[in-house]
């Protein structure tokens, strides 16, 4: 997939589908931003251990397509999923196909909404969030640019799951666009499940930006479970205003090759950010998480817990940064990260880093690495328990303290029996 | 019961046990006394089935089967139990969690289907009650916190839970006040039958008192160097270990 190829179904695209003279405008800024860059290589810091130069020969289709028949069992399974949730929303290929949501919370599609389009800065939530190329190329090719609307002094308290589903059709790349705008004194819970309905060899480059304004509070739980021969790419950014506060979790059991984008900014003072996450790499997996917490005003806060396990030829990636600007005073921020490798073939690379440049801050970070302790495995072996079993009893013990971070003890449930599921295979 | 012919075990080349011999019978209780370091905790993890020990020669027979050739798991199914000198912590598993995967382990190799929620309760409540174990530890990680007498508590609720055939409890007496001395000793009593064995390894007469063995022995350089009743733990106690070595 060489650049010209991209920039011509750009050209196509913009001729045929965007209607609105503003929308072209920003999705040509992305295009051009992302030609400037190309797919992130290893020459890229950020990008060392994650080189996606692969997809420059790869050739991805973009538009929609019509995939119904191909799917239609997996979808209906999955659609009696959505519907049977309280709040639900799903995407299929990223383009929004169904949506329940509590009273007053509305969406729309950016794309096609050119009153609504005018009332929003499109160059600052849309261009300036360029958190690598994938986001541009998200910006410039994404069918829907969906915005979620949290009015003010809502508080909902049920979760609002959003499927985000690939048909997993060969060579198909959906790029899933969504911005939550969460108003004054809200509260949300949102959950977003990544799936997939064929194993194909499928791309899925997902944007989630979260603009938090004073009072508000986001919690945020991210369940990636997409099929073994998927990419899977995604980006989370949040923006926070005064007093408020986000808390991430980040689970990921699927995908081929993955690589999740965690930024929050932490904008005025007294926001925090509570960042959990926690992957299993397995067989022919390759998990890359990097995260980047900036804290830009005083009295703010964050914490990171991260937890990657990685067996058989897994590769774990965890790259998490958090920064200080100067003259920000009374910051605290702690980072914890530990990995537990269960063969003698699968690696996990860590890079846990503090850039501070005020005093008048308080941080701890740690990281560790290891393998399933012998002495533990024997104590629960000579009780009767099969090594298998033991290993996978304290793999869960390693895994609950990200687990337990889940309000939904049923979600709880089921990724514990989840990661039991895949460690047993 | 168990039957050790010649084992000789080392660790990393160096010597651990010695061509021991012991045989305990059914229903018999031994004590194994002897210094710091001459093999008692080994000899308790080889039997148990711990990885890193080398086992140069011999035999160690439980009810005539070869014990050697099995797992950790598997001695354990076949009836062994090990209470350990240094109950380990276990941080993310909780104590009812661990009770309940392992006593289901042994009914499925019966053939038994698993026990339920309010089976299991009743079956440890009384337990609990005799081992004075609050019920607010069963939700607490396995020893995470615990005291040094609270982790030698729970090593035997655990074994009165499994109700093995042969149980060795290596200095589970050591580090107790005098009430919970006598809460373990209550414990190994309430299993002790004319079928079940017990092995304690142990420092001191004054668990001996209460739980009264049949035979002591004095292990030494990885060996068994003297056998005796009673009366030898109680002249171990006044004299040392200098004269039998
Ligand atoms: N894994 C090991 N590596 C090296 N040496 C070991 C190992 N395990 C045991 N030993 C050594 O074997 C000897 C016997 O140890 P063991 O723990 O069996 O003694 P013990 O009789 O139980 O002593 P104590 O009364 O202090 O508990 C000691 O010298 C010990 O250091
Ligand atoms: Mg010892």
């Amino acid at each position: 997939m060489t650049l010209n190829y991209i920039e011509n179904i750009f050209k196509e695209e913009a001729n045929k589908n965007i209607p609105l003279e503003n929308i072209k405008n920003i999705k040509q800024k992305a295009i051009n931003n992302f030609l400037d860059q190309g797919f992130p290589t290893r020459k890229n810091e950020k990008w060392k251990y994650t080189d996606l130069g692969f997809l420059n020969n790869r050739k991805f289709i973009f538009n929609p397509a019509t995939t119904e028949d191909f799917t239609r069992n997996e979808l209906k399974e999955l659609n009696e999923k959505v519907h049977s949730k309280k709040f639900g929303v799903m995407l299929l290929d990223g383009k929004l196909t169904y949506s329940n949501l509590p009273k007053d919370i509305n969406v729309q599609n950016i794309s096609e909404n050119s009153t609504f389009a005018n009332n929003l800065d499109l160059d600052k939530i849309i261009n300036k969030i360029d958190d690598h190329s994938l986001t541009s190329l998200n910006s410039a090719l994404s069918p829907e640019i969906l915005h979620f609307n949290i009015p003010k002094n809502k508080n909902i308290n049920d979760p609002i799951y959003f499927y985000i589903a690939s048909s997993g059709i060969n060579n198909y790349c959906q790029q899933p666009r969504m911005i939550l705008n969460c108003e004054e004194n809200s509260v949300v819970n949102l959950i977003f499940r990544y799936v997939s309905l064929k194993n194909e060899s499928a791309w899925t480059n997902s944007v989630l930006q979260v603009n938090q304004r004073e009072n508000s509070i986001c919690k945020l739980l991210r369940i990636q479970e997409q099929k073994l021969n998927h990419i899977h790419t995604d980006s989370i950014n949040a923006q926070l205003e005064k007093n408020t506060s986000i808390k991430i979790i980040n689970i990921d059991l699927g995908g081929n090759l993955v690589r999740n984008n965690t930024k929050v900014n932490l904008n005025d003072s007294e926001s925090k950010c509570n960042i959990f996450a926690a992957f299993l790499s397995g067989a022919n997996q390759h998990i890359d998480y990097h995260i980047d917490v900036n804290h830009n005003a005083k009295n703010t806060s964050s914490s990171q817990e991260i937890r990657g396990i990685a067996n058989y030829k897994g590769v774990g990636v965890i790259d998490s940064k958090v920064r200080v600007d100067q003259n920000i005073n009374k910051a605290t921020a702690n980072q914890s990260i530990n990995n537990l490798l269960l063969s003698k073939e699968s690696e996990i690379y860590t890079k846990p880093e503090l850039e501070i440049y005020s005093d008048d801050v308080s941080c701890s970070h740690g990281a560790t690495i290891g393998e399933l302790d012998d002495d533990l495995l024997f104590y629960l072996q000579s009780r009767g328990i099969d090594k298998k079993q033991a290993q996978s009893i304290l793999v869960n013990a390693f895994i609950n303290k990200i687990i337990n971070m889940i309000d939904f003890p049923s979600i709880r449930e089921y990724l514990t029996d989840s990661f039991s599921t895949l460690l047993s295979k | 019961m168990i039957e050790i012919k010649n084992l000789t075990v080392t660790v990393n080349n160096k010597k651990i046990l010695d061509k021991l011999n012991l045989t305990v019978g059914n229903g018999e209780i031994h004590a194994i006394m002897g210094p710091n370091g001459s093999g008692k905790s080994t000899l308790g993890q080889v039997i148990a089935g711990k990885d890193g020990y080398e086992v140069a020669s011999g035999s160690i027979k439980l009810e005539g089967k070869n014990l050697l050739s099995l797992t950790p798991e598997e001695r354990s199914l076949a009836g062994i139990f090990l209470g350990f000198q240094y109950p380990i912590e276990i941080p993310g598993v909780n104590n009812a969690y661990l009770l309940k995967a392992a006593l289901n382990a042994q009914r499925v190799s019966r053939n038994e289907k698993e026990i339920d929620a309010f089976d299991f309760m009743t079956l440890i409540k009384d337990k609990m009650k005799l081992m004075q174990i609050p019920e607010t530890f069963l939700s607490r990680s396995v020893n995470e916190g615990f005291s040094g007498g609270e982790k030698k508590r729970n090593e035997i609720l655990q074994m009165l839970i499994l109700q093995p055939k042969l149980c060795i409890l290596d200095e589970t007496d050591s580090g107790l006040d005098v009430d919970a001395l006598k809460v373990v000793s209550s414990g190994i009593k309430s299993i002790s039958n004319n079928k079940r064995s017990i092995i304690l390894i142990t420092h001191y007469e004054r668990l001996l008192k209460l739980v009264e063995p049949d035979f002591v022995h004095v292990l030494s350089d990885g060996k068994i160097v003297k056998s005796g009743n009673k009366d030898l733990a109680h002249e171990l106690d006044a004299k040392g270990y200098d004269w039998v070595k």
